[in-house]
Order: C-alpha cells, then structure tokens, then sequence
C-alpha cells in the first residue's frame, strides 16, 4: 500500500510538470478572428437565402401572370402561333420552377451540413 | 466563471468567448499534443476544437463539467487527425531516442525547466493513449470516471492504459534519460 502511494506521489509530482503552454502568443486571437469571421459569413449566407426566396417567388409570380396572359393574346409572334408560345413558356417555366423547388428542398433538407462546409472553408 | 462566459456567449457575446479560450487552451494544448505529438498540428486541432465547442455550445447541458465536455471534443478531434494523418506520426512514437552521455552527469543538476524538458519528451515517445491517460489522471486531476466521459473508453481499459503508462514512462525516465527518481522531486 505504502508503494502504492509512493508510486502515486511520484507520478504527480513528474506529471505535476508535463502541462505544456501554448508557443502561439496570437492564439486567442487567432481563434476569435475565426469565430467573428464565421459569424459574418454566416450573417451573408442566412441573407443569400431570404435573397433566393424573394426572387424565386418574384420570378413564380412573373411566370404565373405570364402563363394567364399568353393565352389571352390572339395575335402570332414572328409568324409562330401564340398556342405554340404558350406551350414553350410553360414547359420552360415549370421546367425551371421544379428544378428551383428541388433545389430548394434539398438545401433545406442538408442546409446545416452545407453551411458548416462553407464555413470551414471560409476559415482555410 | 465558466457558466457566467456560457450565458453571456448565448446571449449574444461572442467576445466572452476569449475567456474560455484563455482557461483552457493550455490544458488542451497539453492534451492535443499527447495524441499528435506536433505542435503546428496541435494548434491546428485546438482551432477546430475550440470553433466546434462555439457552434456547439447551445448543446452543453451543464450535466457534466464544462472542461469534461470540451476535453471530450479536443480529444475526438486529436484522434481524428491522428487517423487522418496516420503515417506522418508512426515516427514519432517508434523511434528511438539518441542520448548524449553526458546527460547521464549533467543530470544531477537539473532545473525544473530541464525536468520539464525531459519529462514532456518521455511523454512523447509513450504512445498517444498512454500519454493521454497520464495528463488526465495526474496534471488535470480526473477521476477515472471522468475520464471515461472524456474519452469514451471503459474504466476497466482506462486502468489497464494507466497502468502500463506508468511503467513505459518510469522506464523511459530512468532506462532512456538515465534520470534518477531522486532527480525528480
């Protein structure tokens, strides 16, 4: 038991003086330029998203009144009949909007993973 | 202190952030580079470290001490890299140490930086487990217990790790560095 104790003491009186300081003198700052660095490019991505979402929307909203009025005009353009336009714009337009959804749905569905790669390469 | 920086830093005040920083990056340091045995490597394990432990921070219940918690996350990192950069450390641990002679006389008049010295190199040639296990249970003091939830390992393994840490160090102290154990007090 005595050796024990002994063993023990000796072991924490040499471990007492393994603790090693960091040689980085700029560390904490170093680390808090990272932290205030990410947050500023976290700030740009949540604002990049509202962005998205107010053009997506403008740009549905645009289609949608497009895709009434169309239909409504009787005159040809450039010798094409409108009915023909109108079939072209809608393929295009829903071709487009249900890529943007999917688009979309899958950010949102991996949007945290997404935004720490981002911001880990913010920080490289 | 360290609930006080917790709220203010989920309040918003990503500066009280610099105490945390400043508690614990030695302790960290010490741990990092008992798995990595590098210190630019180190450091850079302590950046993510420390960033993970930001972003994570609303997460940290107050079940366990913060520095358990943390450790933990500094720990995980070390061994990430470790197997990350696996062959770029299997040198460290396997080669021999070259010693001068001499030491064996210079020895007797040792100063605490010099003891430092030898002690930090002898941690560094016992395997990262080994090393690991040493710094927690004698310089921060852990139980076996926190151990355990630092490191995720079972009491019965961390016992059997301290135990053989034990005697590579002693034997690398008093065999490789020929340093007495009188020396050392």
């Amino acid at each position: 038991m005595k050796e024990i104790d002994s063993e023990d003491t000796f072991f924490k009186e040499i471990m007492s003086k393994s603790r090693l300081d960091i040689p980085f003198p700029d560390f904490d700052d170093k680390v808090m330029g990272l932290i205030y660095k990410r947050l500023l490019k976290k700030i740009s991505i949540t604002r990049d998203i509202k962005l998205s979402w107010i053009f997506f929307i403008l740009g549905s909203t645009f289609g949608i009144i497009v895709s009434i009025i169309l239909p409504k005009l009787q005159e040809s353009m450039t010798g094409i009949p409108m009915a023909k336009i109108t079939i072209l714009f809608l393929i295009i337009f829903s071709f487009l909007v249900m890529t943007q959804l999917d688009s979309f749905i899958d950010f949102y569905k991996r949007r945290k993973k997404i935004i720490n790669e981002t911001l880990t390469q913010t920080i490289k | 202190m360290d609930e006080f920086c917790i709220r203010h830093i989920l309040e918003g005040d990503s500066e009280a952030f610099r105490q945390i920083i400043t508690k614990y990056k030695d302790m960290a340091y010490s741990l990092a580079m008992s798995v990595i045995k590098n210190e630019s490597y180190a450091e850079e394990i302590l950046q993510s470290s420390f960033l993970i432990a930001y972003d994570k921070l609303s997460t940290f219940k107050g079940i366990s001490k913060f520095s358990t918690w943390f450790y933990r996350i500094v720990i995980n990192e070390s061994f990430k890299y470790a197997k990350k950069h696996k062959t770029e450390f299997i040198d460290f641990v396997e080669t021999p140490p070259e010693i001068p002679i001499e030491y064996e006389n210079a020895i007797l008049k040792l100063e605490v930086d010099d003891q430092k010295y030898f002690i930090n190199e002898a941690l560094k040639r016992i395997s990262p487990k080994e090393s690991l296990i040493l710094r927690l249970y004698y310089l921060d003091e852990n139980s076996i217990e926190e151990i355990g939830s630092e490191t995720g390992w079972s009491t019965s393994n961390i016992k059997v790790i301290l135990h053989r840490a034990r005697i590579n160090l002693r034997l690398i102290l008093t065999d490789v560095y020929k340093l007495d154990k009188k020396v050392l007090y």
